[in-house]
């Protein structure tokens, strides 16, 4: 498995949050970079190549899930993860862009987990 | 030549009868003696004469019968008579007859014997011919005698008739036995002027001694029979045969035959003989037997006429019987239409219709009087009926069409009633003739003493004239005149009659008629108070307000008002519960009127205490949402206590209560609070929880990374414990977001209950043992299959098996229990720890309501909302030290159910 090639967008509005996901994706060996909002995260991602984003949804410019749609009509291969602090999004996610979905928690083990499996598809 | 051969007898008796045999026999005898003349005499010993038969020239006169006594002979021998030789005839030594011959001529003495021989064969001859001609008669009596169809009288003459003419009598008489004498009843041959007694006492003369003996009786000559009375008939009586008609021993007469005829056989004797009465003594006895006949024919006849006489009667009666009920129904029929009709002419029309028609009394014609109070006078006023004979069959036959268009007799009365114009026709005759009814014959007795006259054609022809006038009008003689009787007057009269019919009017008819005139009396007296009685009413309706109609307006009013009322006087007397009363407290107003207050029980006492305060303010007090248990039931009232104040005086005489129930509006007001409340919680829940999440997530996420990089022992307990917290704020969230959210990606399948709560058991089972707690489950043997979400329902379970170890502290049992009826499937899950406090009983299931240190506060709540509000079902718990805490969760079968 080729972790290092792998690259990940964060986007999420509260830094600690932020930092803690990026920090614990780079322990396991992914080049990760950050958005602070939805904005900054599609520039980013019509610029630069991007194997996978982390949303969240509560965010004050642009809600998560547009931010979702919107990555998916550049037609690029990405893969997007919701994290939300909300577990009844899970039932709209069909009708959504994202590819998985993971209620946010202390213990980062369960998104670590996700990220693989959709980086391994 | 021999007189005895084959030819002579032959040719004697080839002839036809007894003189042609005697002529050929003497032609033979005089041939043989050779004699031109000859004359043949038979011996009649009776008389002792000699008859003269045959001769062959004319014979003097004097010479036809000779008696023997005159002769100068014994006839022993030949002599001479008148110059001529006389040869006896004998046969057996006795002398049969005479032959007298030319002088000189004779015959010998053998030829005497064949001639004696052959005369006495043909004399023989003759008399059974005779007999036997009376035999053969005798057979024709009995056809003679039919018995059916013939009368006594007629049996007798008949039977007379026959014995004169088989006897060859002249004469015949039958007498009958009257009162101890015999009466001459039938008589033959005999004229009127013939008979000089028509009775005899029974033992007089012949007659008299055959009724006596009962013997029959032969008389050849009534001149030496001793028995002879000779003064009875004028005429001669030579000879007779009689006999009794004796039946069962009693002689009913005598059948007496006289003087016999002569005939076409010839006998030496003209008298009756024995024969001829063996013949009246069988005439005799078949007349008994026809009598008897005739007698049991006429009984029988008798019977069956009586019978059918009897058949007639009770058929008459039958008859009878249903005519009567037939008009006592009509008469019903006809108070039947009189009882709708309100107008005083069509009443009369409907009276005079029902007397006439075919259903009805079937009168011929019926006139109505009416009585004029003030003239005292009756006024025709209108005649039903056909006008004359010419319209008799016409005139009924339509009223008949007209009736039977209608099933029912009273409503053809009433439509006829307004459809038929009486104003001409017979009443043309009758109108306005007028009749004073004071010291009339007839009016007197109808109007002034209430009677009916029935005058028939008797009284008619006794007493016409003084009603000539009536009797004019009517042109009949027989009518029936009835009045219209009420209880304070006579309205008037109706005439009856059958003048085209004829048909008698009965005592019977007479008696219903009677009924009649007192019910259509009445009737037309109480329409007629009827009208002055509605006038009185109306005047009276209109001054009423009255006071009685408007408490019926007002209890009315009472009665329908939604809000329970009761009235009590100072005397603690309640005085009105109404309906809704009886219904909200379920006292019944019978037994609340008039009673007590404290009839309503201690329950009532507060409500009473502060309804009395009335007395002091004398205000109104209202009291609303009053929470009342009766009957251990709640119940939320809106109660008003009014003074009751007499009407214009300030006087307060009791209050009013009023109590409307509002528990239920008291409920759904709560239920409602409630309902805002949690999710007013909810939402805020929903956001405190997320915005808790993100820093949650970030203490926790930076705790874990601090601990993979300390190396300072103290420090990672810290961290440890940082964790720990985090974590148990991330089950807070969680939590509180599960209760806040709402779900709309319910799964609901039909899962098999025992199974689901089995999966709960199993997974606990191991760790509860280790601490020493034992589960048990008990399933529901029906093993029944719901419809649930899955997911959900194992959550609750989870959550009171989980609470029911927590609240055990230690060792103990939880026994987890399912079972199901018609509409639900239960869960009980029992613990033996400590009971819930009665007043936690309902908290417990409010959100962030907690006993334990380490709990949300919202497992009991999430728990009912699963079950009542996803399912549509009931959580409770009942908890005592006795018999510990159970939480049933109960879950509606049916589908259906649930989407109530």
């Amino acid at each position: 498995m080729k972790k290092e090639g792998k690259h990940i967008l964060v986007v999420e509005d509260e830094e600690p949050v932020r930092m803690l996901i990026k920090e614990e994706l780079e322990d396991e060996g992914y080049k990760v970079s950050t958005a602070k909002n939805g904005k900054e995260a599609l520039d980013f991602i019509s610029s630069q190549d991007v194997d996978l984003v982390t949303l969240d949804i509560e965010m004050p410019d642009m809600n998560g899930l547009e931010v979702a749609g919107k990555i998916r009509d550049m037609k690029k291969p990405v893969k997007i993860l919701i994290l939300t602090a909300y577990s009844h999004y899970k039932s709209d996610l069909s009708s959504w862009a994202a590819d998985d979905y993971i209620v946010k928690s202390s213990d980062m083990s369960e998104m670590k987990k996700k990220v693989k499996e959709l980086l391994e598809d | 030549m021999i007189l005895t051969n084959f030819e002579s007898l032959l040719k004697i008796f080839k002839e036809e009868n007894f003189e042609e045999r005697l002529k050929t026999l003497t032609d033979l005898i005089r041939e043989m003696s050779g004699s031109n003349s000859i004359c043949l005499y038979v011996y009649e010993e009776e008389h002792k004469q000699l008859r003269l038969m045959v001769s062959s020239y004319d014979v003097r006169q004097d010479a036809l019968k000779i008696k023997i006594d005159t002769l100068n002979s014994d006839l022993s021998s030949p002599f001479v008579y008148n110059g001529r030789n006389a040869i006896p005839i004998n046969y057996d030594g006795k002398v049969i007859g005479l032959i007298t011959l030319d002088p000189d001529k004779t015959i010998d003495d053998r030829t005497n014997l064949q001639i004696g021989t052959i005369l006495k064969i043909l004399l023989d001859y003759e008399k059974s011919r005779s007999t036997i001609s009376k035999l053969t008669a005798m057979e024709e009596l009995d056809k003679e005698i039919n018995v059916v169809n013939t009368g006594l009288d007629e049996l007798y003459q008949k039977v007379l008739n026959f014995a004169v003419k088989v006897l060859n009598a002249e004469r015949g008489t039958i007498w009958l036995i009257g009162d101890k004498e015999l009466v001459l009843s039938y008589t033959s041959g005999i004229s009127t002027n013939e008979i000089l007694k028509r009775r005899i006492e029974i033992g007089y003369g012949m007659i008299g001694w055959i009724a006596k003996t009962k013997e029959p009786l032969l008389s050849t000559s009534s001149k030496v029979d001793p028995r002879a009375t000779l003064d009875i008939f004028s005429f001669s009586i030579k000879s007779a045969v009689g006999v009794p008609i004796i039946r069962d021993n009693e002689l009913i007469g005598v059948m007496m035959l006289m003087n016999r005829k002569n005939t076409d056989f010839y006998r030496t004797y003209r008298h009756f003989d024995e024969f001829d009465l063996s013949l009246a003594v069988s005439i005799a006895n078949r007349l008994k037997m026809a009598i008897t006949q005739i007698e049991l024919y006429t009984r029988l006849e008798k019977e069956n006429e009586n019978l059918k006489e009897l058949q007639k009667q009770s058929e008459d009666y039958i008859n009878y019987q249903k005519e009567q009920v037939r008009l006592l129904n009509a008469l019903q029929k006809i108070l039947q239409a009189l009882r709708h009709t309100q107008d005083i002419r069509n009443i009369y029309k409907i009276v005079l219709i029902g007397l006439t028609s075919n259903s009805g009394f079937k009168f011929n014609r019926a006139l109505l009087l009416e009585k004029d109070e003030n003239a005292r006078v009756l006024v025709a006023k209108e005649w039903l009926g056909p006008a004359s004979e010419n319209e008799v069959t016409s005139a009924w036959q339509s009223a008949k069409a007209d009736e039977e268009k209608y099933a029912d007799f009273a409503h053809y009365l009433q439509e006829e009633a307004l459809r038929i114009d009486l104003s001409g026709g017979l009443t043309s005759y009758a109108r306005g003739k007028i009749f004073s009814y004071t010291g009339d014959y007839i009016f007197d007795r109808v109007i002034n003493r209430s009677r009916i006259v029935h005058v028939t054609p008797m009284l008619s022809a006794q007493r016409g004239e003084e009603f000539m006038e009536l009797l004019n009008l009517l042109g009949v003689k027989e009518f029936v005149c009835i009045p219209l009787v009420g209880r304070r007057d006579v309205y008037g009269a109706i005439i009856l009659d059958n003048k085209y019919t004829g048909t008698p009017i009965t005592d019977d008819m007479i008696d219903i008629l009677s009924i009649f005139s007192e019910s259509v009396g009445l009737t037309i007296e109480s329409l007629k108070s009827y009208a002055e009685l509605v006038e009185k009413t109306i005047s009276l309706e209109k001054q009423r307000i009255s006071a009685e109609y408007f408490k019926d307006f007002l209890q009315n009013i009472l009665e329908n008002l939604d809000v329970a009322i009761m009235v009590v006087n100072r005397e603690n007397k309640i005085l009105e519960w109404n309906k809704k009363s009886e219904e909200l407290f379920g006292f019944e107003k019978s037994k609340m009127v008039n009673s007590d207050t404290n009839i309503l029980g201690p329950e009532f006492a507060d409500i009473l205490t502060v309804a009395e305060k009335v007395y002091d303010t004398k205000e109104t007090i209202n009291l609303s949402d009053y929470h009342f248990t009766f009957d251990s039931k709640e119940y939320f009232l809106n109660m008003t206590f009014s003074p009751l104040k007499e009407q214009d005086v300030d006087v307060i005489t009791g209050y009013i209560a009023m109590f409307e129930d509002v528990t239920r509006r008291h409920m759904l007001e709560i239920e409602l609070r409630n309902r805002e409340r949690l999710a007013v919680l909810g939402e805020m829940s929903a956001k405190i929880a997320h915005e808790i999440r993100n820093p949650l997530s970030a203490i926790g996420g930076f705790a874990q990374r601090a601990k993979k990089i300390s190396n300072d022992e103290k420090l990672s307990k810290y961290i440890d414990i940082i964790l720990e917290e985090a974590k148990r704020l991330e089950i807070i969230v969680n939590q509180t977001l599960e209760f806040s959210r709402n779900d709309r990606n319910l799964n609901f399948t039909i899962s098999p209950l025992n199974q689901l709560v089995q999966d709960i058991v199993d997974l606990y089972f191991e760790k509860f043992q280790l601490q020493g707690v034992k589960i048990e489950f008990d399933k529901d043997p029906k093993d029944p299959y719901v419809q649930l979400e899955p997911n959900h329902f194992k959550e609750v379970i989870i959550n009171l098996v989980q609470n029911a170890f927590e609240a055990m502290k230690g060792e103990g049992v939880i026994k987890v229990k399912t079972y199901s009826d018609d509409k639900f499937v239960y869960v009980d899950v029992w613990n033996n720890g400590d009971p819930i406090p009665p007043d936690k009983m309902e908290v417990i299931f409010q959100p962030f309501y907690t006993t334990k240190t380490y709990g949300t506060g919202l497992g009991l709540a999430i728990c009912r909302k699963i079950v009542e509000d996803e399912h549509y079902g009931k959580i409770s718990v009942r908890s005592d030290k006795e018999n510990g805490t159970t939480f049933t969760v109960q879950i509606p079968k049916d589908i259906d159910l649930k989407e109530v």
